[in-house]
């Protein structure tokens, strides 16, 4: 959709702007390149990457070097470097719910 | 996602090139259908004001047709297709969220009609277009910078009002003034807009006649109605028969069709009330209810936005400390943050705690340890706690997170004179993590981290003795503590964030072997670990408080 159209748009004009390699890794151990503007808020590329992989955006925690990915923020703002890795994380909640089998 | 995604896939070129969902696109993605709908009906009193008469296009004719019974089965239907897939959408499931608020906008719109009985409606002209608004309700606005809340709020506002809480009541203690405002403001805003000064002059002289009007039969009504939309254009001023209208739609729901013009006025000026209500309603409320619902999204940074280790609470996540909740990771996060900042605090000089998130022993456990090229991603993995060296610590806490259940470890450095090497405790309000899993995967992190520095840096740094230091890897001891249980199935979160914070009260300096006597089954009552759930909520609530007061903020 407006998704491919953007993408096959760019790729005419590839040097424009710096692009950033970036890695997510989710915790089933699949790890994902993508290839972004170093200028364009992050929050654009988890997005494609939840859909990609059908996960719920909200439900996910993305983490950079231990901590939480300012999303609205760019990869130059972050101070990413190429070949970095996001660490793609489910939210955690817990509060002992298999006690009952141990018991 | 950890039996997510089964499927191995080579790395490869993503969305290649841009964006794979660029931000210009993406934000107008969000809010497409609202702004230029409402553009649309927000110029339409103008057109009506130059004479156009184009009043007659219906805003939303599905609504005319809609019983209340249907809208609010609509909401349900929408909310659930939310819930269940909306994050799914392409969108997010904005336009799904921003239909369901038109939806329930107009279910509150309704209801207001139906409560403003006539006398009330009687004594709206001495009010009307004189008063209430302050000066930022004649502000005049351009109908493309309408966001996309507005119908939500206004009707929020509405509501509020006819509630009789909040800012407006300490001016208007009744029921019917407050109405009064309602509406005064909305005209006045409308007069704003229009500049024109006849309005207020044929607003007036045209309730008079109209108010006769809701006496009569259904048929003479819509004959008023008609004649209004004439008596409109030629006047220039479109608040007045709006509100007689308004009334009507709600009183004779047959006459609906007829009354349409009238929805599109009122929706027209409901934005521009709402443009500006956007930033005043979340100061103005002090209702919980309503308080939730505008900072339902409302983010707060802990302990500042500028923080390079802030962490970031949505008030959406106060939802999990409800009672018999789950805790989640982010009010783990923030309580841990909290604690860290409080410890810091008190020893400014020797930051002798080192405190990991909730992620850490996954991303440890996943990332590094099962690795064959364990040395290049361990290169990476160190980012995770730059700067600090693990082993000049007294005590590094590192919440577990496994099957649902949090559990604690710490892991003590103990005196230099106790000769004795690094120390893992695990606290387990459950007994259900495996202990030795737990252990084996830190131990392991541990030898990796310690061989890294001992090749690099100078040893005498360290505070531990040398002789321990050379064989640090056979000298690391484990010890399960013995803590009070929790009695429930739902608080092990809040036992952990106890079980942080009373060690960091009780805990000497540095540990010795000794100390290890300080816990036990009775080191404190579950329930004082059961009370950090209203602590931390109250703690949160606060936070909150004063994010919004400061500079309310709305991230819709």
């Amino acid at each position: 959709m407006a998704i491919s159209s953007k993408a096959k748009r760019s790729i005419g004009t590839p040097n424009l702007h710096p692009k950033i390699m970036l890695c997510m890794k989710s915790q089933d151990g699949d790890e994902v390149h993508y290839r972004v503007r170093r200028d364009r808020k992050i929050q654009s590329l988890l997005m494609a990457y939840c859909k990609e992989k059908n996960f719920e955006y909200k439900a996910m925690v993305f983490v950079y070097d231990g901590r939480k990915l300012p999303v609205k923020r760019t990869p130059d703002e972050i101070g990413m470097e190429d070949e970095d890795c996001i660490d793609v994380f489910m939210h955690q909640s817990g509060g002992g719910y298999l006690a009952s089998t141990f018991e | 996602m950890e039996g997510g995604g089964e499927r191995k896939r080579k790395p490869s070129l993503g969305p290649d090139g841009d964006d794979p969902l660029p931000t210009g696109n993406n934000d107008a993605e969000k809010e497409p259908q609202p702004v230029a709908e409402e553009s649309a009906e927000s110029l339409k009193p103008s057109a009506a004001v130059d004479g156009g008469g184009e009043e007659k296009s219906p805003l939303d004719p599905h609504f005319l047709l809609w019983s209340d019974q249907d809208l609010r089965e609509a909401i349900a239907r929408m909310k659930c297709t939310l819930k269940t897939m909306g994050k799914n959408l392409p969108d997010g499931g904005k336009k799904l969220r921003v239909n369901i608020m038109r939806h329930e906008a107009e279910l509150h719109s309704r209801k207001n009609r139906r409560d403003d009985d006539r006398c009330r409606k009687l004594v709206q002209p001495i009010n009307d277009g004189t008063c209430t608004g302050g000066p930022d309700f004649t502000r005049p606005r351009a109908p493309s910078s309408v966001p996309s809340l507005l119908s939500i709020n206004s009707s929020r506002f509405c509501s509020k009002l006819d509630d009789n809480t909040g800012h407006w009541t300490t001016n208007a203690p009744g029921k019917d003034i407050s109405t009064l405002y309602h509406c005064g403001s909305k005209n006045t805003r409308v007069v704003g807009k229009f500049s024109a000064p006849g309005i207020q002059k044929g607003g007036l002289s045209l309730r008079q006649t109209l108010f006769q009007s809701p006496n009569h039969l259904s048929v003479n009504v819509v004959e008023q109605s008609l004649s209004n939309g004439e008596q409109k254009r030629n006047l220039s001023s479109t608040p007045s028969p709006r509100h007689f209208e308004e009334d009507l739609s709600g009183q004779f729901t047959k006459i609906a069709a007829r009354v349409q013009p009238s929805q599109n006025t009122r929706h027209g000026n409901t934005i521009v009330l709402g443009d500006e209500e956007e930033r005043e309603v979340p100061k103005k409320t002090r209702q919980e209810d309503q308080v939730y619902e505008c900072m339902k999204e409302t983010k707060i940074y802990y302990p500042s936005r500028d923080d390079p280790e802030s962490v970031e609470i949505c008030y959406s996540d106060l939802e999990c400390l409800a009672p018999d909740s789950y805790l989640s990771s982010a009010i783990m996060n923030f309580y841990i943050r909290y604690l860290q900042k409080r410890a810091s605090s008190t020893d400014t000089e020797r930051h002798d705690y080192h405190f990991f998130n909730t992620y850490f022993y996954n991303k440890m456990k996943h990332d590094v340890l099962r690795k064959n090229e364990r040395e290049t991603s361990f290169v990476k993995f160190r980012r995770w706690w730059k700067g600090v060296n693990i082993f000049e610590k007294a005590y590094i806490f590192l919440p577990i997170h496994e099957n649902l259940h949090w559990s604690l470890v710490i892991f003590c450095i103990p005196d230099k004179e106790d000769e004795s090497g690094p120390i893992l405790l695990h606290l387990d309000s459950l007994k259900l993590h495996s202990s030795k899993q737990i252990f084996g995967n830190i131990r392991s992190f541990l030898i990796e981290e310690w061989k890294v520095l001992r090749q690099g840096e100078s040893k005498s740094q360290f505070l531990i003795a040398d002789k321990i230091w050379q064989k640090l890897s056979r000298r690391i001891d484990e010890k399960i503590i013995e803590v009070p249980q929790q009695k429930n199935d739902y608080d092990c979160g809040l036992f952990v964030l106890y079980f942080m914070e009373r060690f960091l009260e009780d805990a000497p300096e540095r540990l010795k072997k000794k100390d290890l006597a300080m816990f036990g089954r009775r080191w404190f009552k579950p329930e004082e670990a059961s009370s950090l759930r209203r602590k931390i909520r109250n703690l949160l609530k606060e936070k909150f408080k004063n994010a919004n007061e400061g500079k309310s903020v709305l991230n819709p």
